[in-house]
């Protein structure tokens, strides 16, 4: 009897948990309050994180949903989601659809949900699974709960990241570790309290820590990184097995060394290969000659691609199958290139890095394996240290490219894997640069030649466009030109590929209607290249500013305007300054050759949230100068 | 006339003849014309260029007919950027019924080194096989060894269960194609629809070919003879296809040839129609459609019929009760041709629109209303076949309605912001198939259902400080009110709506009365007062009267086109302001009356100034009345928007006195 009772109480214990009620008066949404549910688009009502590490071959994840989805915005945050690749399988699902008053519309099924294999590389191993729940009528609340099984290649232990989008906002949610007594691991809390650690009797230590009422976050133009204000944790375990590779990892010299073994003796080439590489480079006794002549070997005989299996996330192919077949992801190509590198004694060093557009920097206190996203190869030289992009040799030569430039990297060794910075370039040379000369005649038609200079940075997002059709160049100069009548009908370029790129681009263009014309007058636009930086908002800033890269946006134009006619009125100069950068603006004018110059240098920096109306107040200036008119008419 | 026999063998060697160098159609044949290719001459920026594109589609016999395709290819890399070239996939379908198998794989690199051809293979490890749905895989490879003067070839073998459905043949893709060729040999047995697409001349060529399987039929294994058709398209030097804006769907023009299944004829059986008329299509819609039988089970909203049709307007009838049933059944951002029981539909509260239709459909019936759906594929999905019915290339259905009162109303499950004549864009086909037998005329054009209208009145008063205060009267009708209602829904809030409203129109806004907001209403009326600051400059004030810009610059701006120019819909804008200048000011200059058109009747703009007593008057309308045009008439197109976005953007000079 006592067992059937026990048996009873497991049983209804598990219904309760997996059965889905027909009611949930809890999830009522007008419980809601008010400054909680502002701004957002979801609101997570109660969400239940835990992992349980039985091993560093073993562990289970079980995570409890309940998010409220509020409106049309906030759809895609009630569809169910996991990233599982071959470590990490799906292993049960259960969950419901509830209406606004708390009432079931309906069971979700762990047969709904697809799973797909679907990447975008050769081969990676990843399985997707997802389920797309159709909303019925707004608000409605999506509840679901899911095991997955970690087996193997445990390296880090799930995050928590609750707010998740910046429109979601959270009542509760809550994270539990739980680990072998004594077990090392390594925690690092963002904006959020500590975890709060307990053991129990069964020789189990847990860490748990919990968030609750946060409002949904507004985003705003050049807010700082997320990690400034979004809770997160990162954790994981000092020891793991990774496809039966072991490591201890306490910081990011031990990071570094685990790395480093993984790349030992894999940089070994044929002897026919060592030799074309010697005969490659017996041209020149320059060291820095050498590796460009390798440099640009790499990129004529390789092109890229991902094969991330098991340990090969983490391990390059050999570099010879990589010179055999002629194709590697950024590891394998590296690796080649350190490897051809070597033939001719030249030292190389296997860097992994940050590469990213939002952010600079990495956590220097807090080593994982999901912050260095990517590898390149550092090389010393006596003067001067070459920090080479195995997967893109177009980009010049001893040139740093903006995803890398400034960002914080970890150079493997054997035993002192240093974090350090990478060049960066300063805002004044990232310069974007017009020369025009353009002639107006009385009936407002005007031809023009401008050339546009790109550089350093400015040159790295440009670039592109050398490579492109001519018929499309044309296309994307002539939409540099702000005039509804305008053909560009010649263009040259000249790319310099030193270490301090530019392009120039010259162009030749005309227009039926330069500006418009009513009556005899003729209203000239001051700067028809021009249209304005950054739509800010004229609303109260909350978050602090943060601009990562400044740079210059220099003109000049000679503007001929007809004998006969006179500068009826013009702009005013400007000349202002401000915390982020400085504008100037002017138009002289001797007879009929106008010359208007405007510069715009912005600074890199991060300034507090009260300095906004600072900010607005200088882009309101300078996007109102760009558009102004020079009015011009017939002499009397 | 005596008419020119071409021999058999010509034939093969024919296309060899066309190039002057020496190109190889031959698999595993490279030549050093080939690799020593710097550039393709007719289109010295292209990136890579398809050498060779051999298809051949056969059917065969194994227990069941299967339709086998081998494709052998060969693509010449000719700058680095095309390099990207090299990734390959083929995807397939490995469903349960019916499914294919990709086989006979083989691909390799050809590079010059050193004055020697090396070949490099792609080896079966670095083959890899993606299961990217339930439904379907992808075959992926990259070919090794590949730089700017690479030669890569592959072949492959499909075998497919589906003999009834032969997949479009693309002959036009974003690199140029030197030669194409695909051939396809139908046993008499299968009847298709063929038609080609595309601006670019296809060669075709037919002729008859015997063909003998073995079918088992009883345990018995006879031979059957048929008489089979070979068609064989081919085409040389086909230019790039390149996507350009307004254009509907791209693959509308892209050249191509499709085949669609009009019916089978086995020995000792009957001929089995499958849509070759559209009777045909009707009866398989029917089929799977319990609104088109019409019959008491068919699911309809009881309340709805009740409705009183006597004395009250059809309109408003109609869209009461398609009002009533969205209000049951949310559209779940689907489309569908077939409407897999409504009744779950009601039960769930939320379903696509051909489920939404068929409640709508039965309901309007039950409440006297002649209601019949209206098959169309919609703008993204391509245009449906000129020569055939077809039901491969249908892909939803919209619900036509008769009112007592003569006229037709069209209507959509889908429609969001919308009643009758108001629908999302995506569904104004230019051809519609009406299912009701009580209709001679089966096609309907849904181009131009409504008068879609947007109306500026201005009044505003302008102080010698350059500040305009004003008030602004906005009615939007139909389409133009259907988005406009789309784009406040969509909106984060209220606050967001009329901030991009302000900027937009560079307005500050201090009052805004919205009406005419609800689902069904066709028109919005949008009232506010506002404020605008101009730029002074000495004794001069300078006004744009048009505060409300239509057109703000000319959107076609490239130099050539090839393809038409699709608009959304036909429209009128009408902008009318009268501005009371300040006090000690006049009128310095005006800019001029127009009156431009777009080819006579196409499309018209006039623009009106005047002045009257201390007030300036400004009239503009604008109307497009045509939604398609040949690309012939870019030229026209362009310099008509750019007359208008030069009036758009006119200046008034007021003087102080």
């Amino acid at each position: 009897m006592k067992k059937f009772f026990i048996i009873a109480i497991y049983f209804f214990t598990f219904v309760s948990f997996i059965c889905a009620k027909n009611e949930r008066a809890d999830l009522n949404t007008s419980v809601i309050s008010e400054t909680l549910s502002k701004d957002a688009n979801a609101i997570i009502r109660n969400n239940e994180i835990f992992f349980e590490y039985i091993s560093p071959e073993r562990g289970i994840l079980t995570e409890k949903m309940e998010i409220t989805i509020l409106n049309e915005k906030g759809k895609e945050h009630g569809n169910f989601s996991y990233p599982g690749d071959k470590y990490r399988t799906l292993s049960d699902f259960s969950g419901a659809v509830y209406d606004s008053q708390g009432n079931l519309i309906r069971k979700l099924k762990k047969s709904e949900i697809v799973s797909s294999e679907w990447s975008q590389y050769l081969a990676s191993g990843d399985v997707h699974y997802f389920m797309n729940i159709d909303p019925v009528m707004y608000p409605y609340t999506v509840v679901y709960e899911y095991a997955v099984e970690y087996k193997n290649g445990i390296l880090t232990f799930p995050a928590f990241a609750p707010q998740s989008s910046p429109d979601i906002a959270v009542i509760k949610s809550k994270y539990e570790l739980r680990v072998p007594e004594n077990t090392e691991i390594d925690i690092k809390v963002f904006n959020a309290e500590k975890l709060q650690k307990a053991k129990n009797e069964k020789s189990i230590d847990f860490y748990i820590a919990e968030i609750n009422n946060r409002a949904a976050i507004q985003e705003e133009t050049l807010m700082p990184d997320q990690s400034n204000y979004i809770p997160l944790i990162l954790a994981r375990p000092v020891k793991f097995i990774y496809d039966k590779v072991p490591g201890q990892i306490t910081d990011w010299n031990s990071l570094g060394s685990w790395q480093y073994n993984l790349w030992k003796d894999r940089d070994l080439l044929d002897e026919p290969t060592k030799q074309k590489i010697k005969d490659l480079t017996a041209g020149t006794t320059s060291d820095r000659e050498k590796i460009k002549i390798l440099y640009d070997y790499l990129g004529e005989n390789t092109h890229y691609q991902n094969i991330s299996l098991g340990i090969g996330g983490y391990q390059p192919m050999l570099a010879s199958e990589v010179c055999r077949i002629g194709f590697g992801d950024c590891k394998g190509l590296t690796n080649y290139l350190h490897a051809m590198l070597k033939v001719i004694g030249i030292k190389s060093n296997i860097t992994t890095i940050k590469s990213s557009e939002s952010s600079k920097s990495i956590f220097t206190d807090y080593a994982n394996f999901t912050q260095l996203n990517h590898v390149i190869l550092q090389v010393p030289l006596p003067d001067d240290t070459l920090w080479l992009e195995s997967t893109n040799t177009e980009i010049p030569f001893g040139f740093v490219h903006n995803e890398i430039a400034g960002h914080h990297a970890l150079v493997l060794s054997e035993k002192e894997s240093k974090i350090c910075t990478l060049p960066d370039y300063p805002d004044s040379l990232s310069i974007d640069k017009n020369v025009s000369n353009i002639s107006v005649s009385a009936d407002g038609k005007a031809t023009g030649k401008t050339t546009n200079f790109s550089f350093a940075k400015v040159y790295d997002d440009f670039c592109y466009i050398a490579k492109e059709k001519y018929s499309d160049q044309l296309d994307k100069m002539r939409s540099m030109i702000k005039l509804p009548n305008a053909d560009v009908f010649g263009i040259s370029m000249k790319e310099t590929k030193s270490s301090l790129p530019c392009l120039a681009v010259d162009m030749s263009w005309n227009s039926s209607m330069y500006g418009t014309k009513t009556g005899t007058r003729l209203f000239l636009p001051a700067n028809p290249l021009r249209s304005g930086e950054y739509n800010l908002k004229k609303k109260e800033r909350k978050f602090d500013i943060e601009i990562l890269d400044g740079f210059r946006d220099v003109d000049s134009l000679h503007l001929t305007i007809p004998e006969n006619f006179v500068v009826e009125a013009m702009p005013a100069p400007v000349n202002i300054k401000s915390p982020f950068g400085d504008f100037s603006s002017s138009i002289v004018a001797k007879e009929n050759n106008l010359l208007i110059v405007q510069n715009l240098n912005i600074s890199r920096g991060y300034w507090k949230a009260s300095v906004y109306p600072d900010l607005l107040a200088f882009f309101e200036k300078v996007n109102s100068t760009y558009k102004g008119k020079i009015i011009i008419k017939p002499k009397e | 006339m005596k008419r020119f026999i071409f021999p058999f063998f010509f034939l093969f060697f024919l296309p060899l003849v066309i190039f002057s160098q020496n190109f190889s159609l031959k698999f595993g044949s490279v030549t050093e014309d080939e690799l020593n290719m710097k550039a393709y001459e007719k289109d010295t920026s292209a990136a890579a260029v398809v050498l060779y594109d051999i298809g051949n589609t056969y059917y065969i016999y194994s227990s069941d007919f299967q339709v086998v395709t081998e494709n052998s290819r060969k693509i010449k890399i000719l700058k680095q950027e095309g390099t990207k070239y090299a990734d390959v996939e083929l995807i397939y379908s490995a469903s349960d019924n019916n499914s294919e198998y990709i086989n006979k794989l083989e691909a390799y690199t050809y590079n010059l080194e050193n004055g020697k051809i090396v070949k490099s293979k792609v080896e079966k490890n670095y083959i890899f096989d993606e299961k990217s749905n339930k439904t379907y895989h992808r075959i992926k490879f990259t070919f090794p060894n590949v730089k700017a003067g690479s030669i890569l070839e592959f072949k492959y073998k499909r075998t497919s269960g589906r003999y009834f459905d032969i997949p479009d043949k693309i002959m036009q893709e974003d690199i140029p194609i030197r030669y194409i060729s695909y051939e396809i040999l139908i046993p008499e047995y299968f009847i298709y629809n063929i038609e080609s697409r595309g601006y670019e001349n296809i060669k075709a060529k037919n002729e008859i070919q015997r063909q003998t399987f073995t079918i088992i039929s009883n345990v018995k294994g006879y031979t059957v003879s048929c008489s089979s058709n070979k068609s064989t398209y081919s085409m040389t030097d086909v230019p790039a296809l390149k996507d350009e804006a307004y254009v509907w769907n791209l693959d509308d023009y892209r050249s191509a040839v499709r085949f669609e299944l009009n019916g089978t004829k086995f020995p000792n059986s009957d001929y089995k129609p499958y849509t070759n008329t559209w009777a045909d299509i009707e009866k398989l819609l029917k089929e799977n459609s319990e609104f088109l039988t019409n019959t008491k089970k068919s699911t309809s909203l009881d309340e709805a019929i009740k409705i009183n049709k006597t004395g009250s307007n059809d309109k408003d009838n109609i869209q009461t009760i398609f009002s009533l049933i969205k209000g049951k059944v949310k559209w779940n951002n689907e489309y569908s041709l077939f409407e897999n029981e409504p009744r779950e539909a009601i039960k769930k509260g939320t379903g696509n629109n051909a489920q939404i239709n068929s409640i709508l459909i039965s309901t309007l019936m039950k409440a006297g209303y002649n209601a019949y759906p209206v098959l169309i594929s919609q703008r993204s999905s391509g245009k449906l076949p000129y020569s055939y019915p077809s039901i491969d290339r249908l892909s939803t259905f919209i619900v036509g309605v008769d009112g007592f009162d003569g006229k037709a109303y069209y209507l959509d499950g889908s429609s969001d912001y919308g009643g009758v004549n108001m629908m999302p864009v995506d569904l104004l086909v230019e051809r519609g198939y009406i299912i009701d037998d009580t209709k001679t005329e089966k096609w309907v054009d849904l181009t131009n259902l409504a008068n879609n209208r947007e109306i500026y009145i201005v009044t505003g008063k302008l102080d010698k400080d350059g500040v305009m205060k004003a008030t602004l009267n906005h009615y939007l009708s139909n389409e133009d009110a259907f988005y406009f209602k789309k784009d406040f829904k969509e909106s984060k809030d209220s606050a967001e709506f009329i901030e991009n409203f302000e900027t937009k129109h560079d307005i500050k806004i201090s009052n805004v009365n919205l009406k005419g907001m609800d689902m069904l209403s066709a028109d919005v009326e949008n009232t506010m007062e506002f404020t605008k600051n101009y730029e002074l400059a000495g004794d001069y004030i300078y006004i744009n009267p048009f505060i409300f810009r239509d057109i703000t610059s000319n959107p076609f701006t490239s130099s050539e086109r090839k393809l038409p120019i699709e608009f959304a819909y036909p429209y009128v804008y009408n902008y009318t302001a009268t501005i009371q200048i300040p006090e000690n000011y006049t009128i310095s200059e005006m800019p001029s009356a127009v009156r431009i058109v777009l080819n006579d009747k196409q499309g018209s703009c006039l623009y009106n100034i005047a002045q009257n007593g201390n007030s300036i008057l400004v009239n503009y309308r604008f109307n497009l009345k045509q939604t398609i045009f040949p690309h012939t008439d870019y030229t026209a197109i362009q310099g008509f928007w750019g007359q208008a976005a030069t009036k758009n953007n006119e200046m008034i000079v007021l003087r102080k006195n």
